[in-house]
Formats: C-alpha cells, sequence, structure tokens
C-alpha cells in the first residue's frame, strides 16, 4: 500500500523536473503514437520515442511496497516519514526522464506507457506538479484493432480492456482529455487547442510539421465498425462512449448477436467451472478427501 | 441511454466479467484487471498499436497493479463533466483535482 498522501508540492520544487513531465495517458492501439512523434515536432518538447515502464514496471511496486498489509514488511518500518519516502523515490524516477531530457533536448518531457492509463493515482503521489493528458479513441476501433492481426487477444478481452482504461481515467484526475479524432480531423486546430492547454510554444513551423502526421486521417475516420469486438464496446458501456461524445448504435446487428454470443458462452463456462471447483472443494472438505480438490 | 440499453449494459458487463475476470481478488469496481487475463490467456504477447509499435504487458507487474490498484488506496481522483464544445478543436478551462490547474477538453 502507497503513502496516503502524494508527495507535498513544496517538496516537489526540489525536483529538476518540477513543472516539466507530462503523461499521456491512453490504451494501447488507439493510435496515440502518431501524437506522440507529432508531439516531438515541438522544440521545446523532450518526447520518449519508447514506452518508459516508469510506473507500470517500476515505481507503483516501489510505492505499493510502503506498507505490506498484515506483515511487518514495508518501507515504513525504515521510513519514518512517508514524504521523506515520496521525495527520495520521486528523484529516483526523475533519473531516467531526465536523462532522456538530456538526449533529446528540449525544455518538457513527455512520456506514454500503455498500462500508464490505469495507475494516475501512483503517478500524482509522485508528480503532484506533472500534467496529465488523456488521450481516447474510439473503442470500438481500439478493440477491433486489439482483436485482429498478428498479436490479436479475443473480443472480449480487447473490449475490456478498453472499458476497463477508460473507466479507470474517468475517475482520476487529470488535467486534460483529447479525442483523437479531433486531430485527425482538424490537426492544426487540436495541435494548437492541446499547446493551449499545456502552456507550451506552438511556433507555426512546428505546429504545421505536427499536423503533417495527421495526414491520412480520412481515411481512418471513414473505418467502419464492423467487428465483434466493437459490438461488446457497445454493448457493455454505452455510458462510456457517450461520456466521451461518440454515437451510439454503430455496429450491425450480427456484430452484436456474435458479440452477445461471445460473452454469454464464455461468462456460462467460466461460471459452470468456477462452480464446479467450489463442489469440488466443499466435497473434498466434507469427506475429508484432498485427492478431490480441484 | 435508455432504459433498456442500460439494463443489457449491466447484463452484459456481468458476463463479460465473468468470462474474462479469472484475476486474483477480482475487481473492487468496473471491470478493472481483465487486461491481466488477456495477456495470460494469450501468453504474454505484445499488443500491436495502430503504427506496428507495441505496448508489452509484464502478467506478473500487471496483476500487482490491476489488483493492489484498487485495494483500500482511496482514490485521489474527481471525475470533472464539465465541457464546452466549439468545433473540432478547441480548449476550456474547468477546476481539477489535485494541482490546481486547470482542465482542458479537446474533440
Amino acid at each position: 500500500m502507497r503513502p496516503p498522501e502524494p508527495l507535498d508540492i513544496e517538496l516537489a520544487k526540489e525536483s529538476s523536473l518540477f513543472g516539466k513531465v507530462i503523461f499521456v495517458l491512453a490504451t494501447v492501439g488507439s493510435g496515440v503514437d502518431v501524437l506522440m512523434r507529432a508531439l516531438s515536432e515541438f522544440p521545446q518538447l523532450a518526447v520518449f520515442p519508447t514506452q518508459t515502464d516508469l510506473f507500470s514496471s517500476g515505481m507503483q511496486r516501489i510505492l505499493d511496497h510502503w506498507v505490506q498489509d498484515g506483515t511487518n514488511q514495508g518501507m515504513h518500518h525504515v521510513c519514518s516519514d512517508a514524504q521523506e519516502f515520496l521525495i527520495a523515490a520521486r528523484l529516483l524516477a526523475d533519473a531516467p526522464l531526465e536523462a532522456a531530457r538530456t538526449t533529446l533536448g528540449g525544455d518538457l518531457v513527455v512520456e506514454y506507457t500503455p498500462d500508464h492509463i490505469k495507475m494516475v493515482d501512483d503517478i500524482r503521489a509522485l508528480y503532484p506538479d506533472a500534467r496529465i493528458v488523456h488521450v481516447v479513441s474510439d473503442g470500438r476501433h481500439v478493440a477491433d484493432r486489439l482483436a485482429y492481426g498478428r498479436d490479436a487477444i479475443p473480443a472480449r478481452y480487447a473490449a475490456r480492456r478498453w472499458v476497463d482504461d477508460q473507466r479507470s481515467v474517468m475517475a482520476a484526475a487529470v488535467d486534460g482529455t483529447v479525442k483523437l479524432e479531433a486531430l485527425w480531423t482538424d490537426p492544426v486546430g487540436a495541435l494548437k487547442a492541446l499547446a493551449g492547454g499545456l502552456d507550451i510554444d506552438a511556433p507555426g513551423s512546428a505546429l504545421a510539421s505536427a499536423a503533417s502526421h495527421f495526414s491520412s486521417g480520412s481515411q481512418l475516420l471513414a473505418t467502419p465498425v464492423t467487428g465483434r469486438a466493437a459490438a461488446i464496446v457497445e454493448i457493455v458501456a454505452p455510458d462510456v462512449l457517450a461520456h466521451f461524445d461518440y454515437e451510439l448504435d454503430k455496429s450491425a446487428r450480427s456484430a452484436r448477436l456474435a458479440a452477445w454470443a461471445e460473452i454469454t458462452g464464455a461468462g456460462t463456462v467460466v461460471a459452470a467451472g468456477n462452480a464446479r471447483r467450489r463442489v469440488q472443494e466443499r466435497l473434498a472438505e466434507r469427506f475429508g478427501r484432498d485427492e478431490w480438490r480441484p | 441511454m435508455n432504459l433498456r440499453k442500460a439494463v443489457a449494459a449491466a447484463f452484459g458487463a456481468t458476463l463479460l466479467g465473468a468470462g474474462t475476470g479469472a484475476v486474483v481478488g477480482g475487481p473492487a469496481h468496473g471491470f478493472t484487471g481483465g487486461v491481466t487475463s488477456s495477456q495470460k490467456a494469450t501468453g504474454g504477447h505484445s499488443t500491436a498499436d495502430l503504427d506496428g509499435s507495441s505496448g508489452t504487458i509484464d502478467a506478473s507487474a500487471t496483476i500487482t497493479s490491476g489488483t493492489g490498484a484498487h485495494q483500500g488506496h482511496g482514490r485521489m481522483g474527481q471525475d470533472v463533466h464539465n465541457k464546452a464544445h466549439a468545433g473540432h478543436a478547441n480548449a476550456s478551462n474547468h477546476g481539477s483535482a489535485k494541482s490546481g490547474s486547470q482542465k482542458f477538453i479537446i474533440g
């Protein structure tokens, strides 16, 4: 369990990156990589060309080790003040970001890691001064992309991933939300607005270069919603789609039927398997036969 | 969103949660942790991104984050629903939760 309070904003000023980090949050497959490439055209920004996993593989575990429930473990035994722990962790997290800033040039560091979308609280715990931007794309397209191709995952997991991610970020404290469709439709206007929201310089030449990354927008926007994964998103999360102003009922009837078949089938199979395991456990306990346990 | 859609959504979400919810500890709310199952099911494969780059999921790391992030941590977040639209690209100022900064919405 992490410390109960985030890093004090005054203490955070010890960091050389105070107010100079922008975390971009998005579900994998949203197309946010195009935005990252576009942002790298702004001279003021040091945009990470790759994910850092800074929180998903690093700081989240360190923060979580502050207190270990039900044990005598945890950093709070050796570090009396949570704020001391947090500022130390912050400076630790700064190291790779600062290194990248030195290498890439620029004043503000921009980072995107797919799993960070569910870790806003952890990010805020160490970076109360950072700007956190949520980038959202139509979940039906995202789920369809995740459910097809070489590394495809089952449609229901693809849909669930997008829904989980958006619900998580909807409940979190982010500084802004950008719809990728706005960038595809009007890249110059959207990038200008984004630069304004993030308070970064956007000279005309950089803006034009950044906008050029979105030149294939019309083709992407015209892609129809056809897949089962997309239909699952529509079925289980119309509220999330509506929250981000996406039009509902775009899936074909056949896709919706297939979606219902998948989630009903999978749900029934898993529920039946769980029921069987519970029965086996009870019978094994009742008759004292350990070999009956699942 | 009408009542019928809401009921279907709730029912569908329950089924989807049952069919994808093989996460230890289970979700505290919503569908938290679903990614973990998917990555385990596919052997931890990377997921292709739009432009060909990939996001790799470490299964054990995801389990930790998926459950840990939702077990008694007490969210600091707050949902700000305010929006203002002016064409395709706009930025509007609204109160944010932690830092006293402004929230913008583009799209």
